[in-house]
């Protein structure tokens, strides 16, 4: 490039080409160009325009097209959720099966558990449920024993105003979280 | 109960502190999803909350179809109830932690986004943990006492739930895996 320029006489040019805009072609360039090329030897392949002359003369039978490709739908399930459609089956099963052998062999359900599982079962189980039952009768005395008097008003009426006032509160700090990000 | 206070603000910041550590990109997703719709993620709360002695029975039932699954039933139990807690773990923490972005948004003195959240992380733990310190000093006054601890509890299972409910959101969404694919 410098062959002809000394490199004082060089540097300003190459400031100037610096200063050029930089170009990209377009997104065809290359065919275009590609398409005007000749190459010999290869003038006698028979272009796109001679080739529709050697075509039939008679009408292109009509063909007949598979059904355009629908993307189908990816049936596959994450493991969870296999998890839990398997144990809402299995569950349903179960219940069906029990409510099936109940009502027609008239079994009765606690004997059942017991000669399958073992005495220590059903004794755990019936604790299990004294409990829960106790519990939940505890609690509910406990807040009927409130509900009527002052005290009890009251501790509902902050428990429903804590829970609008932290409901308000965090969608206030959602927005000024987000803002802030 | 001012033991109790103390020992949850410990457990709070020993788990936050190790999500942050191990989680932090984690954390931001279930952050961004309240972000989108505090509505949103409460009511997946409230559902979640009441799909969990479903999810429970479901844990027996299929574990039960096996003969060493039935032995496996107490473990199965308390995996179960070990997974859930820890999502409200998981979700209080991010609540907390949006919490504290949003009371310290205009100071800009962290130099690093990792600094700037656990900045927030313990801001917000203060302020809900705080209300909780307040409650047990003021515990043993006749009518306030009582109403306080009401409405600190409402406030944290408001918080509670919500955070349960994005992090549930942002799985079901599949937010999480996206994340995993990035990195």
């Amino acid at each position: 490039m410098t062959d002809n320029y000394t490199d004082e006489e060089f540097a300003p040019i190459a400031a100037a080409m610096k200063k050029l805009p930089q170009f990209a072609p377009s997104p065809h360039f290359a065919d275009k160009v590609m398409a005007r090329v000749r190459i010999e030897g290869v003038s006698q392949v028979p272009a796109v325009a001679d080739r529709q002359a050697l075509q039939p003369a008679w009408p292109a039978p009509i063909e007949r097209h598979a059904p355009a490709q629908v993307p189908q739908t990816d049936l596959r399930r994450s493991i969870p959720a296999r998890i839990a459609a398997t144990a809402l089956v299995a569950s349903l099963g179960i219940t069906m099966t029990m409510v099936a052998l109940v009502a027609v062999f008239n079994l009765d359900v606690l004997l059942l558990v017991s000669r399958v599982f073992g005495q220590g079962t059903v004794t755990f189980l019936s604790a299990l449920a004294a409990d829960a039952s106790a519990t939940a009768t505890g609690t509910a005395a406990g807040a009927g024993a409130t509900a009527g008097t002052v005290t009890g008003i009251a501790v509902m009426a902050s428990f429903a105003a804590g829970a609008i006032a932290a409901t308000a509160a965090l969608r206030a700090a959602a927005t000024a979280s987000r803002k802030a990000a | 109960m001012f033991g109790i206070v103390i020992g949850w603000i410990l457990i709070v910041s020993i788990i936050g502190f190790t999500l942050m550590a191990f989680g932090a990109d984690k954390l931001q997703i279930v952050i961004h999803t309240m972000q989108q719709g505090v509505g949103k993620s409460l009511g997946s709360g409230l559902l979640g909350q009441l799909a969990i002695l479903p999810g429970a029975v479901a844990v027996v039932v299929l574990l039960a179809a096996t003969l060493i699954g039935i032995l496996l039933i107490p473990l199965g139990l308390v995996a179960f109830m070990v997974a859930v807690a820890g999502i409200a773990m998981f979700g209080f923490i991010a609540v907390a932690t949006m919490t504290g972005a949003a009371l310290t948004s205009s100071t800009k003195r962290d130099e690093t986004p990792s600094g700037a959240m656990l900045r927030s992380f313990f801001t917000g733990t203060a302020v809900f943990l705080g209300l909780w310190l307040v409650t047990a000093a003021l515990s043993g006054i006749p009518l306030l006492g009582p109403m306080l601890e009401s409405f600190t509890t409402a406030v944290t299972f408001i918080a509670v739930t919500t955070g349960f409910g994005a992090v549930l959101l942002s799985y079901w969404r599949g937010e999480f895996k996206r994340t995993d694919a990035a990195s």
